[in-house]
């Protein structure tokens, strides 16, 4: 029984705050008013973390305690680390595909044609390019998205996150998977470690050549595309340039271009190039790329650009001029260094005061991942995390203009709101699914499905193997669409497991049958269905619906059963077939509110199985933790140690657990603050 | 690929749309006088966003000045092909549907609207559009609606609104204020309307400003959702299919909106696209036409709601493109463009001044020739009757347009 003294103000020091900061007292005559003299409070610790990285998880909040503001800066910066965790997306083992078809008018008109496809693509090879190009972005998605969750270092993949919302580039034009990866690790790697490095990458980063339409800038016929969006968003920023200069700029671009018919690297096409005289930010000379990222770089316009940026994102809402040309004047005396520029940043005196805690708002990425790394609450499926994000308005590599994500309170609106906190109600809700799905043996037989119901009969199904009755249950989570409405539309993914022992050696029919009474509820919906480590999804069943109740609408998305059916999987006959056509792949990205098959995902779990192991024994560490933490958990030690401001729903019921309390935190409205 | 909504149960109902929303509602005005309303409650704007940047020189095209076909040469439209409005201007091949609304004279065209130092970038001058000051695009104090809103309280209070405006753009920004309730509809996420146990709540006073705001922001939502589910009451939502246009579908919720009696003065609608830095020729065509399609289906929509002589739809975008085609059979980011005024009663006919092509700027671009702040102001005083009118008192009188 945890002690639930209310302290109306968060931030208190905890136990060991307090006493670190009663011994300061102690020796030192002076108010432990100084910014490094003392260890930090619980309260502090939690406010570096989540700033820098993704939430705070007890034993991160641990290793900080002993340490000084300046220590605990130094020891997130000692830490940065790129080096992957999660296994690398699948697709970049296998061929690339025709990106050349994909690209269309994006491309160069020379090439479309040339060498690698002289006649043109069929509706339904170009239908099936498509999805094949949506499936590898999901697994670069989920990839990026476990990376976050489980690196030692969340700082480095948030300075990732911000440089991508700073150079972005949207797949949705760039239609090249492997060239989004690409540009991702180039982010990643270089963005903590020296922005004048990171602008030189991206300036001939293929995917940004080809989503700022730099691929078709060539003397000739220039193109201002990239020349604008580089000044403008990415180095200068608004009224420190003249339009000539987008003009001149334009020209020293043209003919870096990529290569289409090779490797889709980065490429020159001297043919293009302009090699005259050009005058650019008041400078002239025959200037080249490097002399435009020289001028640049000496240009102060660009670290104070770029060190506004950061102080918005990292420590206030508020601009302050001074301290703005204090950090962009680090910035410039390191050679864009961003380690003393990171460590100016979050030794400011504003980053630490109480008043400033509670000022920012947590992305959707941040709020997704930072409750797993926080609250151990995961999910085997990652691609549910990227849906959501989604839904909330922060898709992986689509922001939504060039100018990245707004930001801050554009977050947030009523409805922003109540959805932010249904998808956590939603991933609390099914972590006991995900637990079982680990546990599971690799050949073990599972089902993965999801049901509505509204409260009053549940939804019963069996599964046949070979014709045998190998499983009987029914949905445990059904979303209530009847009575709540839908603010999280996607309900609650649960499994159901057979081991593999129980059944025949030799499996050649799996049926899946949802046994419904008469009536607008219960339904069920089917996502996949995996046996001896291959998975199968809902696409590929043959369904034999009841004759009386009759819900045979074709154009329902297969595995989505609104009356008693029967699904069945072949398994000789798909092992069979070639290349079948995904139609559940458009339904997911489009599709209303019940559209709930993710065929997509097959692909995705099983490259990222042995990470997801991994990934949840460290999440069961981190739930475990909460209560050593605070020694038996005094409430405002977990307020401290969980949450930036007093929550404004104080739970109507007293907590009976840890778990429980936490649950309240993160549902609170105030949990998108940080 | 389309396919249809599932069939029609509850549990799969379509329209789907999440309320969202901004800003208090005032309280009611305490006067004792009955405030001046003049039309706000009986006349409605529908604010029309072609988002990108439409290219304004071949959607209302100077088929006779010979520096078009010099400044473009394989983008000039076809002179067979255009549509004359008159002895000047044509309208662009695909524009079948609106050229007979101009026809029947529900259509005031405005030329080359814009504002002083033109900006050329997508997010500031949309920005412009929506905070209708060119000095203050970026965190400006109000919206041009906020404004209007503000100035006029008492009317607004007195017109008991469901919402001082509905969107179906992500972006509220022409409608923000303090207090000013604007009601965001977003297909793609889902609430019924009545969302049951939401609770007020309330921020303690020592609460960071970012606290405060989300408490308001879930007492005004609240609010707000109870006065739209209270209209629309045991009325079901419209079906749709999961492919639709997405103009399509706002058309279809405005229609379903208006015809169920929601009381707003102002629904803003949008299509996306417009920038067309290259292949613009195929692009545009496709572009004209989904817009030719779409505005014929909210006229429609706007007969069927009984509505379509007490509104003006309003047709804009956040600049026009460069006059020169560029190398790629496209053109670049531009200034001044034609706003299309439609409805019922609109008083129809050719308005303002036609910027030369031989008078270009600096940047080749075209000069403005009305300003934005004088067609808001139009629609305060000749479509509102509003008496507060913050672009009048900035110097920017009402055109001589007749909208009602």
């Amino acid at each position: 029984m945890i002690d639930l003294r209310w302290i109306s103000l968060p931030g208190l020091a905890g136990a060991r705050g307090s006493t670190a900061r009663w011994r300061c007292l102690a020796l030192l005559a002076t108010a432990c008013t100084a910014a490094s003299a003392c260890a930090l409070t619980v309260d502090e610790a939690r406010h570096l973390l989540t700033r820098t990285g993704f939430g705070a998880a007890p034993h991160e909040i641990r290793t900080l305690l002993p340490l000084t503001k300046e220590q605990a800066v130094d020891h997130l910066l000692d830490g940065l680390s790129t080096a992957e965790v999660a296994t690398a997306p699948a697709f970049l083992n296998e061929p690339m595909a025709d990106y050349l078809q994909r690209l269309g008018d994006r491309a160069p008109a020379d090439l479309v044609g040339l060498a690698r496809s002289v006649t043109p693509m069929s509706t339904q090879d170009t239908t099936h390019l498509i999805h094949q190009g949506m499936q590898e972005m999901a697994q670069l998605r989920v990839w990026w998205l476990d990376q976050m969750i489980s690196t030692p270092s969340p700082m480095a993949e948030r300075l990732a996150l911000f440089w991508h919302g700073h150079f972005t580039s949207k797949y949705f034009s760039v239609r090249a998977p492997r060239l989004m990866f690409d540009q991702l690790q180039k982010i990643r790697t270089l963005g903590s470690r020296n922005f004048a490095d990171l602008l030189a990458a991206m300036m001939r980063d293929p995917a940004m050549l080809i989503f700022l339409d730099n691929a078709l800038n060539r003397r000739q016929s220039p193109n201002e595309n990239f020349a604008r969006e580089l000044l403008e968003l990415f180095t200068l920023g608004v009224g420190n340039y003249r339009e000539q200069d987008i003009k001149e700029f334009a020209r020293i671009l043209a003919g870096h271009s990529v290569d289409f018919t090779g490797s889709w690297g980065y490429l020159t096409r001297p043919q293009e190039m302009d090699t005259g005289v050009k005058t650019f930010l008041g400078q002239t000379g025959p200037w080249a790329l490097e002399d435009a990222l020289r001028i640049l770089l000496a240009n102060p316009r660009t670290a104070r650009y770029i060190a506004g940026k950061f102080h918005q994102e990292f420590v206030s809402p508020k601009t302050d001029a001074a301290e703005i040309d204090r950090l962009a004047t680090v910035l410039r005396n390191n050679q864009y260094e961003m380690r003393p520029f990171l460590r100016a940043l979050f030794l400011g005196k504003e980053f630490w005061t109480p008043a400033n805690r509670g000022q920012l708002v947590k992305s959707p990425v941040e709020l997704l991942v930072g409750l797993v790394r926080s609250f151990g609450v995961a999910s085997p499926d990652l691609e549910m995390l990227n849906t959501y994000a989604h839904i909330l308005g922060q898709e992986l590599f689509e922001p939504p203009t060039v100018q990245g994500w707004l930001g801050g309170m554009n977050w947030l609106s009523a409805s922003a709101i109540a959805s932010r906190a249904s998808m956590i109600d939603a991933m609390w809700t099914s972590r006991p699914a995900g637990v079982e799905y680990l546990a599971a043996g690799p050949n073990d037989l599972l089902v993965r499905y999801s049901a509505e119901s509204n409260g009053k009969v549940p939804a019963r199904f069996h599964v046949q193997v070979n014709g045998q009755e190998a499983y009987r249950g029914q949905a445990r989570w059904p979303s209530d669409t009847a009575g709540q409405g839908q603010l999280s539309p996607k309900p609650a993914w649960d499994i159901a497991r057979v081991p593999r022992d129980r059944l025949p050696a030799n499996i050649e029919t799996i049926n899946v049958v949802f046994e419904k009474p008469q009536g607008d509820y219960p339904n069920m919906f089917l996502n996949w269905v995996q046996v001896d480590g291959k998975r199968l999804p809902a696409y590929l069943t043959t369904v034999k619906f009841d004759p009386v109740q009759d819900c045979s609408e074709t154009q329902v998305p297969r595995g989505m059963m609104y009356c008693s059916a029967d699904a069945r999987f072949d398994l000789a006959r798909i092992a069979g077939a070639q290349g079948l056509p995904d139609t559940t792949l458009y339904d997911r990205v489009n599709g209303p509110v019940n559209s709930i098959i993710e065929s997509g995902t097959s692909r995705v779990a099983l490259a990222m199985r042995p990470a997801a192991r991994t990934r949840e024994a460290l999440m069961q560490t981190v739930a475990a933790q909460w209560t050593s933490l605070t020694g038996g958990g005094r409430r405002a030690d977990l307020l401290a140690a969980t949450t930036a401001v007093a929550p404004l729903q104080p739970a109507s019921a007293q907590p009976r657990n840890t778990e429980e309390f936490l649950k309240g935190v993160a549902l609170d409205p105030t949990y998108n603050l940080k | 690929m389309t396919h249809h909504a599932h069939s029609p149960r509850l549990s799969r109902r379509a329209a789907l749309f999440t309320l969202g929303g901004s800003a208090a509602w005032p309280l009611e005005s305490a006067l004792a006088m009955q405030p001046d309303t003049g039309l706000l409650k009986r006349k409605r704007l529908v604010l029309f966003r072609l988002h990108g940047g439409n290219d304004g020189l071949n959607t209302l095209v100077p088929y006779r000045d010979p520096l078009y076909r010099k400044l473009r040469p394989t983008l000039a439209q076809p002179l067979d092909k255009l549509l004359p409005v008159s002895d000047e201007l044509a309208l662009h091949p695909r524009l079948t549907e609106f050229m007979k609304m101009f026809q029947a004279g529900e259509v005031s065209i405005v030329q080359d609207v814009g504002y002083p130092d033109p900006n050329l970038s997508h997010f500031e001058s949309a920005a412009i559009w929506d905070s209708g000051d060119p000095k203050e695009s970026t965190q400006p104090a109000a919206g041009w609606w906020g404004k209007v809103a503000i100035r006029n309280r008492a009317a607004f209070d007195a017109s008991r609104f469901d919402a001082a405006a509905v969107t179906f753009d992500r972006n509220t920004a022409f409608g923000s204020g303090q207090g000013v309730p604007v009601l965001w509809v977003d297909r793609d996420a889902v609430a019924t309307l009545e969302a049951k146990g939401a609770k007020r709540v309330r921020a303690a006073l020592a609460s960071p400003r970012t606290t405060r705001a989300i408490a308001d922001m879930i007492n005004d939502g609240i609010d707000m959702r109870a006065r739209f589910a209270k209209r629309l009451r045991g009325i079901s939502p419209p079906e749709w299919e999961s492919f639709e246009e997405p103009f399509d579908l706002q058309a279809k919720l405005t229609e379903w909106f208006l015809s169920h009696g929601v009381a707003t003065p102002l629904v803003r609608v949008s299509q996306d696209g417009f920038d067309t830095h290259a292949l613009q020729l195929a692009r545009h065509d496709e572009l004209l036409k989904a817009f030719d399609s779409g505005l014929a289906r909210l006229k429609q929509g706007l007969k069927a709601a009984g509505v379509w002589n007490d509104t003006v739809i309003m047709v804009h975008s956040e600049f026009g493109r460069r006059p020169a085609e560029n190398g790629y059979g496209g053109t670049d980011h531009g200034t001044a463009g034609p706003v299309f005024l439609i409805g019922g009663k609109v008083g129809g006919g050719i308005h303002g001044q036609r910027a030369l092509l031989s008078d270009l700027d600096r940047e080749g671009n075209l000069k403005f020739t009305t300003d934005l702040r004088a067609v808001y102001s139009t629609l305060v005083t000749n479509l509102w009757e509003l008496p507060g009118n913050p672009f009048a008192a900035d110097g920017f009188a009402p055109l001589p347009l007749r909208l009602v």
